[in-house]
């Protein structure tokens, strides 16, 4: 047992990196299924499957599910469907998608529905504070040791942090706190955000860690 | 309540990784990866490239997430 990073490319083949020979192989090859373009993804701790999820309808599916089990993808029942007044909204982040820790199940929540897949289906659940979620990215703070999930998100010159409840009854988000543009300290600085998507959560020092790729400067925040 | 970023030593970019769109944690190490498939991993200060698969023409990597290694890893 240990974690692991993978990797999905575009025509279905799934990789995985071992970290040890520092190289990657193939877990799967292509699938004629996989018809998503940069869906959001999240491992299912208790069923060890991939989730992957696809919004958008430029291309690929819209509101579709695929699994991957560890061999192979699979399209499971469609269950629940996203709110429609947020699949209308094109953008990374209207929906994210995590596992919950509390109800062992991976979580849909967009800015006006929320969802839960049982290993089967997606099942409606109720959402309450959503607007704390509004954003234009977002990095998802997971923690299993305390069971907390925390939304890190940037919606303007904004950074603010939400917690997201889920029980059985549903999914309550709340506001946390904010927090100041993380700017870069170089000499023709234009003031230029924290690049959320590089950035990342790390659960065993409960700090949440931002990278500015192009000025090569980095930074962390303790939640 | 207002949350303070915390500034930490710069680290050393490697050329494997074009822009890193994931930056993921396997355990306790950093891994980048761009859409090309160029990863890195943060070894100290230091980005240092690792060999990826080979990726067709007009593939591009859509999604790097880390999953806990149960059964189907081994």
């Amino acid at each position: 047992m240990g974690w692991h990073v993978v990797a999905v490319s575009s025509d279905g083949r799934v990789f995985q990196l071992d970290l040890k020979a520092k190289k990657w192989s193939v877990l799967a090859g292509k699938s004629p299924l996989y018809k998503m373009t940069f869906p959001l993804v999240a491992f299912d701790d208790v069923r060890e499957v991939l989730v992957l999820w696809r919004s958008a309808k430029s291309k690929g599916r819209k509101d579709d599910s695929l699994i991957f089990d560890g061999k192979k993808w699979f399209q499971p029942a469609k269950g629940a469907a996203a709110n429609a007044k947020d699949l209308a909204v094109e953008g990374e982040g209207t929906f994210c998608l995590f596992f919950d820790p509390v109800v062992g199940r991976v979580m849909r929540v967009g800015v006006s529905s929320a969802a839960s897949f049982d290993g089967q289906k997606w099942v409606a659940s109720t959402l309450k504070g959503a607007e704390h979620l509004d954003t234009w990215e977002r990095i998802i703070a997971v923690n299993p040791a305390s069971k907390t999930v925390h939304s890190i998100h940037r919606f303007g010159y904004v950074n603010s942090i939400a917690q997201i409840t889920c029980t059985a009854d549903g999914v309550t988000v709340k506001a946390v706190g904010t927090l100041p543009s993380a700017v870069t300290r170089a000499p023709n600085s234009t003031g230029s955000n924290v690049a959320f998507d590089a950035g990342v959560y790390d659960a065993a020092n409960e700090q949440f860690l931002a990278f500015d790729v192009q000025k090569n400067e980095r930074f962390s925040m303790s939640l | 309540m207002l949350l303070k970023w915390k500034v930490l030593p710069p680290t050393t970019p490697s050329s494997a990784v074009r822009k890193p769109k994931w930056v993921n944690l396997a355990g306790e190490t950093l891994v980048a990866t761009d859409v090309y498939f160029g990863t890195a991993v943060l070894v100290g200060t230091k980005w240092e490239a690792i060999a990826s698969a080979e990726l067709p023409s007009a593939q591009l990597i859509q999604s790097v997430t880390p999953a806990w290694g149960g059964t189907w890893w081994r």
